[in-house]
């Protein structure tokens, strides 16, 4: 079956910075993948060639088997873009903006308004289609940007950073959103920073960091590869003086703070062993730390990706994932 | 799509108020450009300006009577006058923030992945400040038939001169949306000071013929007159889609070729305007060196990069793709061929006495390979200079602005000590110091064999670094037509310099 994405060896260079590096992936068609990577790292650049809208410098690039660069005009009636930066036009409604791409995607009629009609429903634009476009909140933004994404019902769906900026309830709308289509078989590529998220909602994650793919797996393949060090991972909350906690670990063999928070933190035990916990708890009381809560957490996906991309002069691991074609 | 069948009424169907068949994007400038003050502004002041220049008329002077008919050209004059403002100034100005706000805006990538291509969206936006300006001329049509009423109106030279106006006003709209697409505030700034002077200028000339007794006397009774009128609404029209080509290439994707279709345009108004120069006296001769120095220019500041797509149709050329390709690819390595051709074609004409008179060819023939020099001066820099510009077009433009300004401070120099004979062997490596100086000492004493020595040494010689140049865009060119062989594609798929 032809994977609905393939990307292969592709490289995009703006002068001597290698925005995209040779990478390579297939998604298959009807999965969501989700497209991890920190600023900078090629995210938005290979979307922007997945979406015609810049050229690869060398590789080759397929959308649902349509080369992007011989056959650009093909690949956009198959695929739906949401950029991560989305500006309206004054002077129009939400309506008049919708009914215009409607109309530039080819829509006449009858049939144009039928379509508005069922976007507008589905992404709950109806209750404001006679505001102005520019001045919707961000999540009505957002919106608006994957309504028209959806005119021309693609099959591909490539969403740059859809959740950034939006408050809970409008992350939570988005997420519903993305369910559905996904339930509807459609391709998803999604970048995002909010990788717990992620996570939830992909059937794969690619990490890209300099250009270069670092995974590409789901997301349990993702913690074997970065669990190397093994170890327990615990929250701390404090009664007060959270600065003693930092300290305290520092003190402390085998004992790292991950993470800083208000009242505490999240720390990191090197070793396997449950019972190291307990005693860590216990010389903690000793040591007179308020500990208000201690309890084991799971490893997350922020832990893999900070694993993955976080330590200085790491070479990129072998692609468990990769399929032989590639090759 | 999992979607509940509709329960409420459909807004969309709310949305008739433009036809299916009008372009989506003529009916979103429209939309939008309706709405906007400056129109709306323009439109009422108009309206009540001429309302209250008309109502003076009529109650000053008695409709018929000898005093009404001096009124009558009067009105004409404020008519054009306030029409032409509106019309040539504020609407053109409008345009030159037509593509930049979609670019600043961002939303140009938007438009680029529906069924609009780069010229549907810069031909819709033209046409719909067009199509205002339109609605403003047809809006003041009744104070036209008003005017007819008191007396002395030439209808056909005044009809004539209206519909010349709206020509113009196209024309500059043209010139405003296609450079609305260059990044530069500088030179979008000269371009709106251009129109400006045209609000110094036109209007006056518009109001003194007025007064004189007829819009610039537009009578076409003479065969030569017609020819030349013909002659000047081409070069007009040329002049409006050749900026809008312009501004076209420049958000074009590197899948679009844009160049070839505007070439092959520009040769068929040079062979048009050969036509029906010999029957206009060769007065039409300035409207082809403009037609041919603006083919010139953009042909030698067109970016040379493009997707491998772009050489499929002329693949299917056969045994003649390597000669159309020379030609007519994008870019200004096929450029430079280009320019010869159209130098070889002005030759010809020339030759055969078709472009001008023997006298004129003999006095000017100097001035030819200047003009020419001038125009690759700015190419020979950019490409050697300025190799990682990232608009070729602007870059191209500062540095034959700069240029002038140089040749200009010579010629001065000149001038005023007296020295413009010796200032003459700069012409060289300032060719548009010699076209400044030909009226003067150029024409006078050096019109013999060193001036004309002195305009093709740096022709050829920039001609033949520009030769050079373009020989790595060439052989990247031959790399991508063979990745169009290679199943599946080859790695190498754009042209870009950047390319791994």
């Amino acid at each position: 079956m032809t994977p609905a994405i393939r990307v292969h060896n592709l490289h995009r260079h703006f002068g001597s910075l290698k925005a995209v590096n040779g990478i390579s992936f297939e998604i298959a068609a009807g999965s969501v993948c989700g497209f991890i990577g920190a600023n900078g790292a090629g995210k938005t650049t290979t979307m922007r060639i997945l979406a015609t809208l810049d050229s690869p410098g060398a590789g080759t690039v397929e959308i649902s088997g349509v080369d992007v660069v011989q056959e650009p005009w093909k690949v956009r009636h198959r695929l739906g873009w949401m950029p991560d930066h989305f500006n309206v036009y004054g002077h129009m409604s939400v309506l008049e903006f919708m009914d215009f791409h409607a109309r530039a995607l080819g829509f006449r009629g009858k049939e144009r308004q039928h379509r508005l009609q069922e976007v507008m429903e589905f992404t709950d634009l109806m209750p404001i289609a006679d505001r102005p476009a520019n001045k919707l909140s961000k999540g009505m933004t957002q919106r608006l940007c994957l309504g028209r994404a959806l005119v021309h019902d693609p099959d591909v769906l490539v969403l740059d950073e859809p959740a950034a900026g939006l408050d809970p309830q409008a992350r939570v709308e988005l997420k519903h959103l993305i369910r559905l289509l996904a339930a509807d078989g459609k391709t998803l590529l999604i970048s995002s920073h909010i990788l717990s998220e992620l996570g939830e909602m992909c059937d794969s994650l690619i990490f890209i960091n300099h250009g270069s793919i670092i995974h590409d797996g789901d997301a349990a393949s993702l913690m074997r590869q970065t669990d190397a060090g093994g170890g327990i991972y615990l929250n701390v909350q404090l009664a007060s003086n959270p600065e003693a906690l930092a300290a305290w670990c520092l003190m402390q063999p085998n004992v790292k703070l991950v993470e800083a928070g208000k009242h505490g933190g999240r720390l990191r035990l090197a070793t396997d062993d449950p019972t190291q916990a307990a005693a860590l708890l216990s010389r903690m009381v000793k040591d007179g730390l308020p500990v208000m809560e201690f309890h084991r957490e799971q490893r997350n996906l922020e832990d893999a990706f900070m694993a993955m991309v976080g330590r200085p002069g790491m070479q990129p691991p072998p692609l468990p994932s990769q399929p032989e074609s590639m090759d | 799509m999992p979607t509940a069948p509709p329960t409420t009424p459909a807004p969309a169907a709310l949305l008739a108020d433009f036809s299916d068949r009008l372009s989506p994007i003529v009916v979103k400038e429209l939309r939008q450009g309706l709405r906007q003050p400056t129109f709306v502004i323009a439109f009422l002041c108009l309206q009540v300006l001429l309302c209250i220049v008309v109502l003076v008329a009529v109650l000053s002077a008695p409709v018929g009577s000898h005093a009404g008919l001096r009124v009558g050209s009067t009105v004409s004059g404020f008519f054009f006058v306030l029409l032409g403002i509106a019309i040539l100034v504020v609407q053109p100005l409008r345009g030159l923030g037509a593509l930049a706000t979609e670019i600043k805006a961002d939303t140009l990538d938007l438009l680029l992945l529906t069924r609009l291509n780069s010229w549907r969206i810069t031909f819709g936006k033209w046409l719909a400040l067009v199509s205002q300006s339109a609605l403003l001329v047809v809006a003041v049509l009744p104070y036209l038939i008003l005017r007819y009423y008191l007396g002395g109106m030439q209808l056909f030279s005044e009809l004539l001169a209206l519909l010349t106006l709206f020509i113009a006003s196209a024309s500059f709209t043209g010139v405003t949306v296609g450079f609305s697409a260059t990044a530069s505030l500088v030179i979008r700034g000269l371009v709106a000071l251009g129109i400006l002077l045209v609000l110094l200028v036109v209007p006056n000339m518009l109001a003194a013929s007025m007064m004189r007794g007829g819009p610039l006397v537009l009578t076409l009774s003479t065969r030569a007159e017609v020819y030349g009128y013909a002659g000047f609404i081409l070069m007009l029209v040329f002049f409006g889609y050749y900026f809008l080509e312009m501004g076209a290439t420049q958000i074009a994707p590197a899948a679009e070729n844009r160049s070839t279709c505007k070439r092959l345009v520009g040769l068929v108004v040079l062979g048009l305007l050969a036509w029906l120069l010999p029957n206009d006296g060769n007065a039409l001769f300035p409207c082809w060196l403009i037609v041919a120095s603006l083919l010139i220019v953009d042909a030698l500041s067109e970016r040379p990069e493009f997707a491998a797509s772009v050489l499929r149709p002329f693949r299917r050329l056969g045994p003649l793709r390597y000669l159309a390709s020379a030609f007519l690819l994008p870019g200004w390595a096929s450029g430079i061929f280009f320019v010869a051709l159209l130098v070889g074609i002005t030759l010809a004409l020339v030759k055969a006495d078709v472009l001008i008179n023997r006298t004129y060819a003999d006095e000017l023939r100097a001035f030819g390979p200047l003009w020419l020099a001038a125009l690759l001066l700015p190419a020979v820099v950019v490409s050697v200079f300025m190799r990682k510009a990232k608009n070729l077009f602007t870059a191209y433009t500062v540095v034959f602005i700069a240029s002038l300004i140089v040749a200009l401070v010579f010629f001065i120099i000149g001038q005023t000590t007296n020295t413009t004979k010796q200032m003459m062997w700069l012409v060289p490596v300032c060719p548009s110091l010699g076209i400044m100086s030909y009226g003067d000492y150029g024409r006078a004493n050096l019109k013999g064999d060193l001036l004309l020595c002195l305009a093709l040494i740096p022709c050829g010689v920039f001609w033949l670094v520009l030769l050079l140049r373009s020989l790595a865009h060439w052989t990247r060119i031959r790399t991508l037509d063979h990745s169009l062989d290679a199943k599946p594609p080859a790695a190498v798929v754009t042209a870009t310099p950047d390319a791994a």
